[in-house]
């Protein structure tokens, strides 16, 4: 299993980042982890829905966890609900 | 892109749209009130009402939203403008400054009420259309607290689906559609900042579409994919939300009402690629040329520009310092080879000359920044002293370096004190000597020889030289014999703690502020000098260099030291013929040039080495200009070179040491000591018993 670990700034470079490795090394075996994440954009969001799938975020910070309820996203990457 | 970033960026948004909106205040102030002037005012302010939302500032999005909504009302011609409205208004902006500077600096709001309460006055003077307006849009001063998940009434929200919103604001909850495209995503744009916001309204998220999400190999992270359907609470109105996403223009769609259907994916055009075939287009013997071509036609489009980190340009400016150095250092080899003339030397010295005024003109800023906060500074003297002053500027789009920009703000705002509280009149006086009633002041930017000179002059009564010397003489700072000339009484005014100010009021006259001004020039490697003529006025000069960084230089030899005197001081150079120099007293000396008599300041002396005297005939004499000791002549034994030199500060690194403004880094890699021409002038040519205030 690899994880990739999202930086505290989840900006629009670094949501091309995170689908430039998940592309890299296939979403199949692939985990996310949002432990120190702080803030988010819709560009990350995206790149989530598109690389988990369905699955659900690695252990997401209280930053990420709130603001993905925020807007509506809980299920999807809290729960891991399909899409 | 950090938020830290993203705040940076809106606070220097805050300030061009607040530039903005004072220049068209002023135009207004001028009697110019068309569409335009007023359209202008309105989108300055709209702007910062527009990112205060979008980034949480509460009492600022409030207090600009009254603002907003009573320039709305003037541009729709439902309010007058009058003078006492511009005032108002003028004074409203001024406040937004305040609120501004407090959301930067994390300080506490300014107190608005009493403003507020008079914006709302003028609205509610329009017929009372604009006081329901205000009342209809709730100003969240206080971000309330998003309704919880049990608290949320389903019930009255599938009620109101049926319904039309009649009126601005809904009797129920209501449903949008929020739609975030490609765009809203650049620029430091971010829609879930939006989001968060219309959370903090009140609203709830009811559901995010995700169904135009592609497959992973389709997907283009720059594209808006998702569909939000928030539920917002009555106490929000369509208008106050359409004007928060207002900040992202036609990069986001919104649909009102539970039957508004879902806006459309729109996908952005793919950025342009990367003109590769230009550059073998061009054929093989020219990819150079043709690869440059690019770029340039790129940065030939007007209106363009980019935000580059501060420290970025710096380490840039300080690199190009280090290439002036290496190329010195490159002559200097060049030269003991016998090969100094050589036709390459010269093209790199142009280009490295190039390089050198290019990274300079990138912290190059116009004056305008400085000169733009005047008009408030002059109302909130004019509202403390009871005197009317009208402001001139002319020169505004003079550059200058960033640096002394910023470091040019507060000596010039002490100027404009002194110069409205002790220069101008009371309206009463200037009639009673045949002035207009409201005084003038001008400010005005030049570059000249190498300098920026920024002239602030008033029309007033000028210096009172008399009472200047009399003080001078009680604080002992001039012999009771002494006869000094009217330009050395008025530097006296420079003299540490000298006020002739009866009585110290709030904006001066405790003497504590113009020799920290003379200062803080001299510490930007400038001077200022004073013309005042009794009955008409004052003005300060102050000339100041363009950069601090690197500068032009005449290289000199005196005994075993390489020194460097600024070219901006420098006049001429002679070798005097012996009647040309007469003795003055003991030891000193005067040259006569073309009859007028300057004295001779030998450099040897002056930095303190008795035995290795110049031979003022054997050696060079460079006539150099001063800001406040006129001219002299520094005696050297030769001149070497005239180049750039990097300014390097001595202070930084060793001590400050007097008629030193700093070092540079020679060609053959010594350190060489920069001149402080006008310090070495002045404390050779005056005696010290005479005027200490010097």
């Amino acid at each position: 299993m690899t994880t990739i670990t999202l930086p505290p700034q989840c900006t629009r470079e670094a949501a091309l980042a995170v689908l430039a490795q998940a592309r890299e090394q296939g979403t199949a075996d692939l985990a996310i982890d949002g432990i120190a994440v702080e803030s988010v954009g819709q560009a990350m969001l995206q790149v989530l829905l598109v690389v988990l799938g369905g699955r659900p975020l690695g252990s997401p910070s209280a930053a990420l966890a709130d603001m993905v309820r925020k807007v509506g996203l809980g299920p999807r990457l809290l729960e891991g609900a399909a899409q | 892109m950090t938020p830290k970033d993203l705040t940076d960026i809106f606070f220097v948004e805050c300030e061009e749209s607040l530039q903005l909106a004072e220049a068209g205040l002023a135009a207004c102030q001028e009697g110019t009130h068309d569409d335009d002037t007023i359209n202008a005012v309105f989108r300055g302010v709209h702007s910062i009402k527009g990112g205060a939302g979008a980034f949480g500032y509460w009492p600022l999005q409030g207090f600009t939203h009254i603002f907003e909504t009573l320039l709305s009302d003037v541009r729709d011609c439902t309010v007058a403008i009058e003078p006492h409205l511009v005032d108002l208004l003028l004074r409203a902006l001024d406040t937004v400054s305040d609120h501004v500077t407090a959301a930067r600096e994390g300080g506490d709001p300014p107190a608005d009420a009493a403003l507020l309460a008079e914006l709302e006055a003028a609205m509610a003077a329009n017929q009372g259309k604009a006081a329901a307006f205000a009342a209809a849009v709730p100003v969240p001063v206080v971000a309330p607290a998003p309704a919880a998940a049990d608290d949320f009434d389903l019930d009255a929200l599938l009620d109101g689906l049926g319904d039309e919103p009649a009126e601005t604001v809904p009797e129920k909850e209501w449903l949008v559609q929020v739609r975030p495209h490609a765009g809203a995503m650049l620029n430091g744009s971010e829609p879930v900042l939006l989001l968060r916001e219309l959370v903090a309204l009140g609203g709830q998220c009811l559901a995010c579409d995700t169904a135009d999400l592609p497959d992973l190999d389709k997907f283009d992270p720059a594209q808006g994919y998702l569909v939000w359907t928030f539920a917002m609470p009555a106490t929000v109105s369509e208008d106050a939300l359409r004007e928060l996403f207002d900040f992202l223009g036609e990069d986001c769609d919104l649909a009102i009402g539970a039957d508004a259907p879902r806006p459309a994916l729109r996908l952005a055009a793919p950025p342009p690629p990367v003109p590769v075939a230009s550059v073998s287009a061009g054929g093989p013997d020219k990819p150079a040329a043709s690869a440059a071509a690019a770029p340039r036609a790129a940065a030939a489009a007007p209106g363009q520009s980019v935000r580059i980190d501060l420290a970025k340009l710096d380490r840039l400016i300080d690199t190009v310092g280090e290439l002036v150095i290496a190329q010195a250092m490159l002559a200097q080899r060049l030269g003991h080879a016998n090969l100094a003339n050589v036709e390459e030397l010269g093209t790199l010295d142009v280009l490295v000359r190039d390089i050198q005024e290019s990274a300079m003109a990138f912290r190059a800023q116009p004056i305008d920044t400085v000169f733009g906060r005047v008009p408030r500074l002059l109302r909130e003297l004019g509202s403390s002293t009871g005197k009317r002053v009208r402001l001139e500027v002319s020169g505004e789009t003079t550059e200058l370096d960033k640096t002394v920009i910023e470091r040019l703000g507060e000596p010039l705002t002490h100027l404009i004190r002194n110069a409205v509280d002790h220069g101008i009149e009371t309206p009463e006086e200037r009639l009673a000597a045949g002035k207009s009633a409201e005084g003038t002041l001008t400010l005005s930017a030049e570059q000249r020889a190498g300098r920026v000179l920024i002239r602030i002059a008033d029309d007033g009564r000028g210096i009172d030289r008399a009472r200047v010397l009399a003080k001078a003489r009680e604080r002992g700072l001039v012999a009771a014999n002494a006869t000094p000339s009217d330009e050395e009484i008025d530097l006296l005014i420079f003299a540490p703690g000298f006020s002739t100010a009866q009585a110290v009021s709030n904006i001066s006259g405790r003497g504590v502020g113009m020799d920290v001004v003379r200062q803080n020039v001299k510490d930007l490697g400038g001077r200022i000098t004073i013309e005042s003529v009794p009955e008409h006025g004052t003005a300060f000069v102050l000339a100041l260099p363009l950069t601090l960084a690197i500068s032009d230089g005449m290289i000199v030899e005196v005994g075993d030291q390489t020194l460097v005197v600024p070219l901006a001081h420098v006049v001429e150079s002679l070798r005097p013929a012996e009647a040309e120099l007469k003795g003055v007293g003991s030891g000193r000396q005067m040259l006569n040039v073309r009859g007028r008599f300057i004295p001779v300041v030998p450099l040897c002396q002056a930095l303190g080495d008795h035995r290795t005297g110049v031979d003022k005939q054997a050696g060079v004499l460079i006539v150099v200009e001063t800001g406040n000791s006129g001219r002299a002549a520094l005696a050297v034994d030769a001149i070497t070179d005239q180049r750039q030199f990097v300014i390097k500060s001595l202070e930084r690194h060793y001590c400050h040491v007097d008629g030193v403004a700093g070092a540079t880094i020679m060609g053959d890699g010594r350190v060489a000591l920069i001149l402080d021409v006008d310090q070495l002038v002045a404390s050779h040519s005056r005696p010290p018993a005479q005027l200490e205030a010097a």
